[in-house]
């Protein structure tokens, strides 16, 4: 209901078609969290099947229905992505706000690091930490987690080194405001807006990096199959069954649209 | 009407010299503040008081010399009243925020309200203001949350850098107002830095010319308007219109 009132009072279409688009997707796959059985269930009987009001993508060469697979894999593709984010996010404020608000020497030697790490593209960087650490669901949430830091802090810094030069950075000094307390009560309240857009591209971009590692086959592990994991297994069928590659094709161009539509809408409410 | 009765200062400041990086931003400024007391610092903008202001309160430690405050809580009001407020915090949380920090004592939540209530009041302000963001508020409305935040500790010292220089003419001369009441009715000692001669000349009782990281010229604000010991002192003043 929230959502809804929100919505009748800004007048700001990106972020509606963006919420539209996500809150929606969401909801489907809610649904079959609750309601559908186990989406992993072979079923010999019902194998490639085509598309029916039981099996809405049909079925998979193990009689799977694929739309509920596709609506499994949006989950376990979101918690990754949830899990990467909020990997690089946490540690994005913490080493963004030291360099940024400190500054001088400290400064110095963080942003060349982050500049280094960011010269890298960041699936690359995802990829050495994967051989790291080896393959697995875990293992790819901090991979791609640890890749993400450098954008994160890159944009935290940038906004501290604005703020701490505020007098009302100054001012709560002077009423005996520990450096911690001005840090991550007083300014990070005023980053937040600029940090929630980003928290969504970043978002994206981590959906589209899982599914791109899982598709070159270093990402999640059987049964925990993500959009990308399902699109790699139909490779051999592209022709053949293109549903297998609709499915979970479309879903990444979902997520990823809505979630950009959202980050655009909040950018331009600040 | 002399304010100055007692003679001890809360604020002796002598030799001082401060540094920025390798830069000196003060010579040898020697100054005090007697209990009960404004003192007015003039000097175009360069000159250093900003910088003053700054070393006393503690935010610049760099300096050599003899500085020996009375008061181990000096409070501070800041020139822009948009930029020394926090534009994502309530009033109500800013206000507060001195008493939660209290190494002194600790504040019970309903000694908290109270407090708050009281400075209100003094500041002149209404509380359903306290649930607002500063982006609410009118530009006189903030300075007037900025002194309250500093007042809300009983300081006996508030230095106000350029408090009124960002408000409109109109409301200059309610905070001044203000200010003069405060320093009436709390008995503060007010350290008042400004560029505009007549904001001085309407507040204080004595006042500091400086020029270049340098004291030119101190005396009570009768002697120093009507007799002008130094040329940079008169320029002052016909630029701002009195002589």
């Amino acid at each position: 209901m929230a959502v809804i009132r929100y919505l009748k009072r800004h007048d700001n279409a990106y972020l509606r078609a963006g919420l539209i688009i996500t809150l929606g997707l969401l909801l489907l796959v809610l649904l079959n969290r609750l309601f559908a059985g186990d989406v992993n269930a072979m079923d010999a009987s019902s194998k490639n099947l085509g598309i029916s009001l039981a099996h809405p993508m049909g079925t998979d060469k193990f009689g799977r229905d694929i739309f509920g697979r596709v609506m499994y894999g949006t989950r376990v593709s979101l918690m990754i992505a949830a899990g990467t984010v909020a990997i690089g996010v946490i540690s994005g404020i913490v080493i963004g706000a030291f360099a940024g608000y400190f500054g001088g020497i400290l400064d110095t030697v963080i942003s060349r690091i982050v500049d280094a790490l960011f010269a890298f593209p960041s699936i690359l960087l995802a990829l050495v930490f994967v051989s790291l650490l080896g393959t697995g669901t875990w293992q790819l949430v901090l991979s791609l987690g640890i890749a993400f830091i450098p954008s994160f802090a890159r944009i935290v810094r940038a906004e501290y080194l604005r703020a701490s030069a505020r007098d009302y950075v100054a001012s709560a000094r002077l009423q005996g405001a520990s450096h911690l307390r001005v840090m991550f009560v007083h300014i990070l309240p005023n980053v937040k807006s600029v940090l929630l857009s980003s928290i969504m591209i970043g978002f994206n971009n981590a959906v589209l990096a899982e599914a791109g590692l899982s598709f070159l086959g270093i990402g999640t592990k059987p049964p925990f199959d993500s959009l990308g994991q399902m699109l790699n297994d139909a490779r051999g069928q592209i022709l053949l069954r293109p549903l297998l590659v609709l499915g979970p094709g479309i879903t990444i161009i979902l997520l990823v649209l809505g979630f950009s539509l959202i980050g655009e809408g909040l950018r331009k409410e600040v | 009407m002399e304010a100055v009765q007692a003679k001890d200062n809360i604020l002796t400041i002598e030799g001082l010299n401060v540094f920025y990086g390798k830069k000196q931003a003060l010579f040898d400024v020697s100054l005090s503040v007697e209990k009960g007391e404004i003192l007015g610092i003039a000097g175009e903008s360069g000159c250093g008081k900003s910088t003053l202001a700054k070393t006393i309160v503690g935010m610049n430690k760099n300096y050599s010399g003899k500085m020996e405050l009375q008061t181990l809580d000096p409070q501070m009001i800041f020139q822009d009243p948009y930029a020394s407020l926090n534009p994502a915090k309530r009033i109500g949380w800013q206000l507060k925020e001195p008493l939660r920090l209290d190494r002194r004592r600790k504040w019970s939540v309903a000694e908290q309200e109270e407090r708050i209530r009281a400075v209100l009041q003094q500041v002149e302000l209404p509380e359903t203001l306290l649930d607002r963001f500063p982006s609410q508020l009118s530009g006189g409305q903030r300075q007037r949350v900025a002194i309250g935040i500093a007042l809300m500790r009983s300081p006996s010292l508030v230095i106000a850098d350029e408090p009124v220089s960002a408000l409109d003419v109109t409301i200059q001369a309610q905070v001044l107002k203000l200010l003069q009441h405060l320093h009436d009715s709390l008995g503060l000692s007010l350290l008042f830095i400004s560029h505009d001669l007549r904001v001085i000349w309407q507040l204080c009782d004595r006042v500091i010319v400086m020029k270049e990281g340098k004291v030119l010229e101190e005396g009570t604000v009768g002697e120093v308007y009507r007799h002008p010991r130094h040329e940079y002192t008169k320029t002052l003043l016909s630029a701002a219109g009195i002589i």
